[in-house]
């Protein structure tokens, strides 16, 4: 069998190691990329192969009563469907194993997948998915993750809408809100974000000899994909390999597997390679997203403008499963008291399911949303005791050998020179109201 | 989802293969939004009907003090055309704010009203300009003043047998001015939130008529009638200016949707109207004096 | 119903047959293997599958393959090669203009197609140029700085 592979790379010079420090370097591809060469995920073929489809859920939560692939099977051109049946271990997750490969008993989210179609021709694949008859049995949905955290909330998971909780304190707050002489008290929210890769997801699966497997996928971490499909097919590590082709943009949305166990599996089955490429609308419904963020910030100042104590609730959206909730809360709230010197804190996050898209990763990983909450906070906080927001972060900024929360001592901050020389390029004077 | 695909040389041949396919045909020009919703599976036509080979109705010219701009013209052509520029530059105007590139390069004036979307960007300034729209159908050509041809979201006084074929604007005369604005979520590729333009004419400091067009606020583009009464015979003031846009605001029936508010659409109503107007009177203040 | 398209791709005759449902993109990456082309959004929103009709950047994702019938088509493939670079490649190359590299096939032809019809544009120019063609990687400075660098003459 042949495959389309990437072209032999050009030539490239290397530079002696001690010249290389502060020189441009072009991309190590980029002579592929302008000349349209290089090849990323939606580019790869092979001979014979086929398409696949996903047949996704129209509702946010429901209960599967039957999936009957019957009618499909029987469209000419149709090799064969999947369903949560045919997966041997239906149970994924870098934290929390609470993920389907295919949806099972119920789904949780509108565009969660119920069944994959393989077929000759993406044509054929595509109808062939309207004509999988799914019957479902519409549960109370819930999407808001406030209402999720109240008791009687239409429940996403057994075990409680709650799927992580998180805690960190350092001091006594409430001695440091006790010292205060004003308290700030403040809620910040963030939405949605969808990573809007320019390239889709896209993977194309190869059957091998002695039923191993080769997956070309556009995705950024093609080891924990290969444990991870291993896993649920129940194969061994080394019968899977998985190859990174190039991504058209990432942003965490590739960070972890989606497409790669269906193309798999169905290339198992047939014996054929399978290929399939997300539209744009099913990266919008079906792909990770960043986790909104309900935030609230209660900081207790000094009227000299010394920070004595800081409380912060996070709430993050999980969405229907947690991907990478817990990872991302974990680290919002390692930076949710923001970079300043605060000798009482105390950080609480609550992860919360409801019937929204999955939160995985994006960008910053947590961290974007509480560093806006924390810097409009400290503007606010800033203007409660009557200072310009420069002074006061310059007065209560970490510095070396600060401890964060956390009980991280800091060594080589560089903190105050950055805001020096951004006030310098700025033309800022002290005490001006930027 | 496949279709008949049918490329016709004249209006005549097109014509005859709609009345024979009916309902279930669609006329394309520039299909920047007809394959959208094909491929979306909102329509679903047994054939097509491509009328961008005829040479005639990509044409723009001048005919008898009238701006005649064929259907198949596209945005860029429109934008390229020293005659549109010249005579009717609140059309130009429209025409660079609308998509980008590639977008201009594919879409049509024809495609544009024929959507009968209520966000149309061409559709203001050539209902500021009381232009015609002609159609040809099975029983021959007739003409119609814009206002008469959009009916509601995606429906327009256009039968299915029948084919938009051109656009005719009056010439227009020394101390008239019109504008065009628009706001979206970004400059280029966006769908109107709210989209305005206006057209005085001016004499000696007085606006003697005066004419308002919102799109994006109601089921068709439309026009502002009682705010343009507001203005007929009076002198040129910034409060009768604020006060029009306020009325303009008023006679606005916008829905709330992912684009905006209800609410924040009248706002804009009333903010883009009165640019409109602020605009629309310098020029015509301008050529009044050229 | 089959079309038989006939239409002239980076200055090769070629013939194929298709469904008139078929949009030059699919016809380009999966029926002439030319994956040059990229798919991105298949609504006309992103510019990812530009390519030029008689000169002119149009998305080919909407454009049904009829329309290119008799007609002039180039893709990224006819604008250079790895041997011979136009002038915009080697400028990609040099000021770092592209990163995922996705956005680069169309971004690149948006900005031959400016060049040849005004050779010394502005930067207003060149954005409105670009403005139909989505990167989510760069920001677009270093794109707009490559395209300025060509536009005057300034690329190695």
């Amino acid at each position: 069998m042949t495959v389309i592979t990437r072209p032999a790379p050009p030539p490239v010079v290397e530079e002696a190691a001690e010249g290389a420090v502060g020189k441009r370097k072009s991309r190590h591809d980029a002579l592929l990329q302008v000349t349209g060469q290089a090849l990323y995920g939606v580019d790869m073929k092979a001979p014979g192969m086929l398409w696949a489809k996903a047949v996704r859920s129209p509702y946010p939560h429901a209960r599967i009563v039957r999936i009957d692939p019957t009618r499909a099977l029987s469209i000419p051109g149709v090799a064969c469907v999947i369903t949560a049946r045919d997966i041997p271990h239906n149970r994924y997750g870098f934290t929390h194993q609470d993920q389907r490969v295919l949806a099972d008993d119920r789904v949780r989210y509108v565009g969660e997948a119920v069944a994959v179609v393989a077929a000759e021709t993406l044509r054929v694949a595509t109808e062939a998915a309207k004509e999988v008859v799914v019957e479902y049995e519409p549960l109370p949905a819930v999407f808001d993750p406030i209402e999720a955290m109240q008791p009687g909330a239409p429940q996403v998971h057994e075990g409680g809408n709650i799927a992580a909780r998180l805690h960190i304190r350092d001091g006594d707050v409430e001695r440091g809100f006790s010292e205060a002489e004003i308290i700030v008290e403040e809620e910040f929210r963030t939405p949605f974000v969808e990573h809007c890769h320019l390239e889709p997801h896209a993977a194309l699966a190869i059957p091998g000899p002695q039923g191993t497997l080769t997956i070309y996928s556009s995705v950024q971490r093609p080891f924990l994909v290969a444990s991870d499909v291993a896993k649920v097919l129940s194969m061994p590590l080394s019968h899977v390999r998985v190859v990174a082709t190039s991504v058209g943009g990432g942003f965490g949305g590739k960070n972890e597997m989606t497409l790669e166990p269906w193309v798999g599996l169905l290339a198992l089955r047939t014996g054929r390679p399978v290929k399939m490429v997300f539209t744009r609308e099913e990266e919008f419904q079906a792909t990770t997203v960043r986790h909104p963020y309900r935030m609230r910030y209660r900081t207790g100042v000094r009227r000299d403008g010394t920070l004595v104590a800081r409380s912060v609730e996070i709430i993050s959206d999980c969405g229907a499963y947690v991907s990478w909730g817990a990872s991302t809360l974990a680290k919002a709230c390692i930076h949710a008291a923001g970079p300043y010197v605060i000798p009482h804190v105390k950080i609480e996050g609550f992860l919360v399911y409801t019937n929204n898209p999955v939160g995985g990763a994006m960008r910053g990983f947590g961290v974007p949303q509480v560093g806006f909450a924390y810097e409009c906070h400290t503007d606010s906080v800033a203007a409660a005791v009557g200072m310009d927001p420069i002074t006061f972060r310059l007065r209560n900024g970490l510095r070396d050998g600060c401890r964060l929360p956390t009980g991280q001592v800091l060594e080589r901050v560089t903190l105050h020179q950055t805001l020096q020389r951004a006030l310098e390029l700025a033309g800022w004077e002290r005490g001006a109201v930027p | 989802m496949s279709f008949l695909y049918f490329v016709p040389a004249t209006v005549q041949e097109a014509v005859e293969l709609l009345s024979h396919y009916g309902e279930d045909a669609k006329v394309i020009a520039g299909g920047t939004d007809l394959v959208v919703r094909i491929r979306d599976g909102l329509i679903q036509p047994a054939a097509l009907v491509d009328i961008e080979r005829i040479p005639e109705l990509s044409r723009i010219s001048l005919e008898d003090s009238r701006l005649h701009i064929g259907a198949t013209a596209t945005i860029a052509s429109i934008l390229e055309s020293i005659e549109v520029n010249h005579l009717a530059p609140v059309v130009s105007e429209a025409a660079r704010q609308m998509g980008a590139v590639q977008l201009r390069n594919r879409a049509t004036i024809g495609g544009n009203l024929a959507s009968a979307v209520p966000s149309a960007d061409m559709a203001p300034p050539l209902l500021v300009l009381e232009a015609t729209v002609s159609i040809t159908g099975p029983s021959g050509e007739q003409t119609l003043p814009i206002d008469e041809f959009f009916t509601g979201p995606h429906q327009s006084a256009l039968r299915p047998d029948e084919v938009l074929t051109s656009i005719e604007i009056p010439v227009q005369e020394s101390g008239t001015g019109a504008a065009f604005v628009k706001f979206g979520k970004r400059s280029a590729q966006v769908i109107a939130v709210v989209n305005a333009a206006a057209w005085v004419r001016i004499r000696k400091g007085r606006i003697e008529e005066a004419r308002i067009a919102l799109g994006a606020v109601a089921p068709t583009p439309i026009r502002a009638r009682g705010a343009e009464v507001l203005l007929r015979g009076q002198e040129i003031r910034a409060d009768l200016l604020e006060d029009a846009a306020q009325a303009a605001a008023m006679e606005a029936r916008p829905i709330t949707d992912f684009r905006g508010t209800l609410e924040f659409r009248r706002e804009l109503c009333r903010v883009l109207v009165r640019r409109a107007l602020e605009q629309a009177v310098q020029r015509a203040i301008k050529r009044e004096q050229e | 119903m089959t079309f038989h398209l006939r239409f002239w791709l980076n200055g090769q005759e070629v013939r194929t047959e298709v469904e008139p449902d078929e949009t030059l993109l699919w016809v380009l990456r999966e029926r002439l293997n030319m994956t040059g082309t990229k798919v991105g959004c298949e609504a006309g929103d992103c510019g990812a599958c530009t390519v030029l009709l008689d000169g002119r950047p149009v998305t080919s994702c909407l454009l049904l393959a009829p329309k290119a019938h008799g007609r002039h088509v180039v893709t990224i493939e006819g604008l250079g090669s790895p041997a011979k670079l136009h002038p915009l490649q080697q400028a990609f190359i040099t000021y770092g203009a592209l990163q995922c590299g996705f956005c680069g096939p169309g971004m690149l032809l948006s900005a031959a197609a400016l060049l040849t019809q005004n050779p010394h544009p502005t930067e207003r120019e060149v954005r409105e140029a670009i403005a139909g063609n989505l990167c989510r990687c760069t920001g677009y400075q270093k794109i707009v700085q490559a395209i300025l660098a060509v536009s005057r003459g300034e690329v190695p």
